[in-house]
């Protein structure tokens, strides 16, 4: 009984502790935004910068972010925000809005390959609802399967007991699909498989190596399919009228959404 | 050659004297008469009156100044061309100079002419001057009025440079010249190194013989193909002018050629780079670009400067290799040729114009030359240095990003970005899941190791129950048996009540538990019909009823039974054996 005690207490002083920080965090995001109304725009890039450096993340800090580099002309990391509080929120209206815009105003414009309409409705299904949106949804849903398992595995009555039965595997695979989305979503916020290039341009190479052959020039704002690193170096592919290049450039001149 | 000496008068080391090739003429050989005066002033100078000669040409003067070990030579010779008049023997007489106010004559020279027809030594005439004149005329104009052509190699490589060089040799006086024949060099490219319209004569020494010598032409050539080339002669026409004493001259029109040459010409190695030039001798390169901070629609000087020697005429122009983002206009050419001794070469500057049309950082990829290393005798490749162009600021000239622009986006330009998000901003730990993933798969496999537990349980319960049924079932006769034997022993005491409490209870708890009825459950009708549906016959059943209504009438009216105790206990064991027996 002690023990127990001892760990509600404990588990409420983190839990303040946490409650007291959120507070700080909101002031930085406060400062941040007032900055951006001052149009004083590098302070508010700075304040949001500083946000997301300790891994205190929203859509909202994204597309603020990418408002403030927008302002100051910064597309590339306009771009790379817009795309991050997408990728967080799929259904932030505004930031795709702004997005379009600050695609209009680079130089090489890679257009979306269209993909399969149906492809595209489950995407938006699955990226619709947030990993643990998803789990806890899964959860749920083994969790009432296993209400309608104690009613099978109790009941007297054989009807009961059937019906109880096709409910139960109903939930248990309605739980698996969940679980499925939830696993592709956790993917999807956690590995990065696009990135947007923040420098002026740069040189593609054949290699990572930096004597190796120039393939061809990205420029700012380019989003880019990554595909694997090595020695501080990524490989990217583009979609092109001709089909798919694929080169090396340096990770520092990506920002990965 | 045959000389006669004769001193005839000497002063110090200085001499005087007449010398003449051989002292046997024909009649109408020509007779070059030289006096030679040697370190004395040739003050005064005057001729023999050359009696029974005709005088065709001189004097010639020439001078020259000498310093052999030290010592100081200085000559003068006076040249004189005669002719016989008759046969025979003819002599030369003295000539005489004032040397130190003394009078000093020259030897006079006795020769024998013999005639003409005896001696006809006709050359052929090739080149025969002036038609009236006769054959020895022309080997006289020959020996002393020549052309040579000079090559300085005889072996080059294809592209190397061979230097050819024309030169007119002369002891006579010649008016004026002009060249008949002038040579075509096919097969080669040709850059002039000398080609004179006036002659500046100098004196040289051939064979130990003194001229006045001109370099008619000089010229640079490069062959363009490989094999045994001919380097074509030069003819020339001279107007050649002999003085015939006091202020009179004759002129002679003398036409002449240079023999021809020949040289070898190689191929080059066979290991010849992709982008090798066609130049052979020397070559540096050097690629500069005016400025590599840009703004863009500012103009920028791309310089590729050639300097070498060979022949840069065939060096093409790079083609640097931009990105598309640059405007580059077509190059603009400077050359100057220039020449180290005859060795043929120059420089060659390309300029390209280029404007970035955006910012960026680019890379002018290396430009590289090659060429033909004469004294490496191999190839050599010229590399420029990558440049590193940074480009700012916006271009007014081109807007790329309207290019595949749809109508939705052309409503979209003239717009604004959105404001932004004020409010709580909700944050979240980046890459947060709701719990740490192994509570979570924790907590979702918990239903089904729960579901699992509690149908094994549900499982085991079933089989306990079924269990004890059964043992129930199979020590039913048993535990009758203890029962009518506790009944017997209350009869035995004369105790009715206890007899026929524990006589009811053995039958009861004996049809309960064989039955698989619960004893709340169980009732008489019940018990029967459980019965009768095992196939037990009537008659038993009959016996059972009959027995628990005796056991019952005894046990709550006693007074109402007639039965003894001894009777219904023998009934109840007759009917729980026959029980036992049909239903095991």
């Amino acid at each position: 009984m002690k023990r127990w005690l001892i760990h509600i207490a404990m588990l409420w002083v983190c839990l303040s502790a946490a409650a007291n920080e959120t507070v700080d965090f909101t002031a930085i995001y406060n400062t941040a935004n007032d900055a951006y109304v001052a149009k004083d725009y590098q302070s508010a890039i700075e304040g949001y910068e500083q946000l997301l450096s300790v891994g205190k993340v929203s859509p909202a800090v994204y597309y603020n972010l990418g408002n403030a580099y927008f302002r100051v002309g910064s597309m590339g990391f306009a771009i790379l925000n817009y795309e991050r509080a997408l990728k967080l929120e799929p259904e932030h209206e505004d930031a795709a809005f702004n997005l379009k815009l600050a695609n209009l105003q680079i130089n090489d414009r890679v257009e979306p390959a269209t993909e399969f309409i149906l492809i595209t409705w489950f995407n938006k299904l699955v990226h619709g609802r947030s990993a643990s949106g998803w789990g806890i949804w899964a959860l749920a849903a083994i969790w009432l399967a296993l209400v309608i398992g104690v009613l099978y595995i109790f009941s007297g009555n054989l009807a009961l007991r059937r019906v109880a039965f096709a409910f139960m595997a109903m939930f248990i695979v309605g739980s698996v699909v969940l679980m499925g989305f939830a696993k592709i979503q956790y993917q999807y916020e956690n590995v990065t498989t696009k990135g947007i290039i923040t420098v002026t341009n740069t040189y593609v190479k054949a290699a990572p190596d930096q004597s190796s052959t120039d393939l061809f020039i990205l420029r700012e704002g380019t989003k880019v399919t990554l595909m694997g690193t090595e020695n501080g170096w990524q490989k990217v592919k583009v979609a092109d009228d001709a089909g798919d290049k694929v080169g090396w450039v340096r990770e520092d001149v990506l920002g990965l959404i | 050659m045959l000389l006669l000496l004769a001193f005839a008068a000497s002063a110090q080391t200085g001499s005087f004297k007449a010398i003449v090739s051989k002292t046997t003429f024909a009649e109408n050989e020509s007779i070059q008469v030289t006096f030679s005066i040697e370190n004395m002033s040739d003050r005064n100078f005057a001729p023999p009156d050359f009696r029974g000669f005709n005088v065709l040409s001189g004097p010639m003067k020439g001078m020259s100044n000498m310093n052999i070990n030290g010592v100081r030579t200085s000559s003068v010779t006076y040249v004189y061309l005669l002719q016989a008049q008759a046969p025979g023997k003819l002599t030369i007489g003295p000539a005489s100079i004032e040397h130190n106010g003394k009078t000093v004559r020259s030897n006079s020279i006795t020769l024998t002419i013999t005639k003409a027809g005896s001696r006809n030594n006709n050359s052929g005439g090739g080149n025969n001057g002036g038609g009236n004149e006769n054959v020895s005329v022309n080997d006289y104009l020959n020996e002393n009025l020549f052309v040579r052509l000079f090559v300085d190699k005889k072996e080059v490589y294809k592209g190397e440079q061979v230097t050819a060089t024309y030169k007119l040799y002369r002891k006579l006086q010649v008016d004026q010249y002009s060249i008949t024949q002038a040579p075509a060099f096919n097969g080669f490219w040709t850059i002039d190194i000398e080609d004179s319209k006036t002659i500046d004569f100098d004196v040289e020494t051939l064979n130990g013989v003194q001229y006045y010598v001109a370099t008619v032409r000089k010229v640079a050539l490069f062959a363009q193909k490989t094999g045994e080339l001919e380097i074509d002669p030069m003819g020339l026409e001279c107007m050649v002018v002999v003085p015939t004493g006091g202020w009179s001259y004759r002129k002679f029109q003398h036409k002449f050629s240079s023999g021809k040459a020949k040289i070898t010409v190689k191929p080059l190695p066979g290991n010849q780079p992709a982008d090798f030039s066609g130049l052979v001798g020397e070559l540096d390169m050097q690629v500069t670009m005016d400025k590599t901070n840009a703004q863009t629609d500012d103009p920028i000087t791309l310089s590729i400067k050639y300097s070498g020697k060979g022949n840069l005429k065939f060096l093409e122009n790079p083609q640097p290799e931009l990105p598309k983002d640059f405007e580059m206009f077509d190059p603009k050419l400077s050359e100057r040729s220039t020449r180290q001794g005859n060795v043929v070469g120059g420089t060659r500057q390309i300029d390209y114009l280029l404007i970035p049309r955006r910012a960026g950082t680019y890379k002018l990829p290396p430009i590289t030359t090659s060429y033909f290393d004469l004294k490496k005798g191999d190839y050599v490749t010229l590399r420029s240095p990558e440049i590193v162009l940074s480009v700012k600021g916006e271009s007014s000239v081109t807007t790329p990003a309207t290019t595949g622009i749809n109508k939705e986006e052309v409503e979209l330009l003239g717009k604004d970005i959105r404001y932004i998000e004020t409010g709580e901003p909700e944050l979240t730990t980046e890459g947060s899941f709701v719990m740490p993933l192994p509570l979570y798969a924790g907590v979702y496999a918990t239903p089904f190791l729960l579901f699992y537990g509690l149908l094994a349980f549900k499982r085991k319960r079933d089989k306990e129950l079924g269990n004890t049924k059964l043992m129930k079932r199979r020590k039913a006769g048993k535990v009758a048996a203890k029962r009518l034997k506790q009944a017997e022993e209350r009869m035995n005491a004369q105790d009715k009540r206890g007899f026929y409490d524990e006589l009811l209870k053995a039958t009861w708890g004996y049809l309960s538990d064989k039955l698989g009825i619960p004893p709340s459950d169980m009732n008489k009708d019940m018990a029967l019909n459980a019965l009768r549906a095992r196939s037990i016959d009537e008659a038993q059943l009959n016996e059972l009823g009959i027995m628990l209504d005796t056991a019952e009438m005894a046990l709550y009216a006693p007074s109402t039974v007639n039965e003894s105790l001894q009777q219904t206990y023998d009934r109840a064991t007759a009917i729980i054996d026959q029980l036992e027996n049909s239903l095991s």
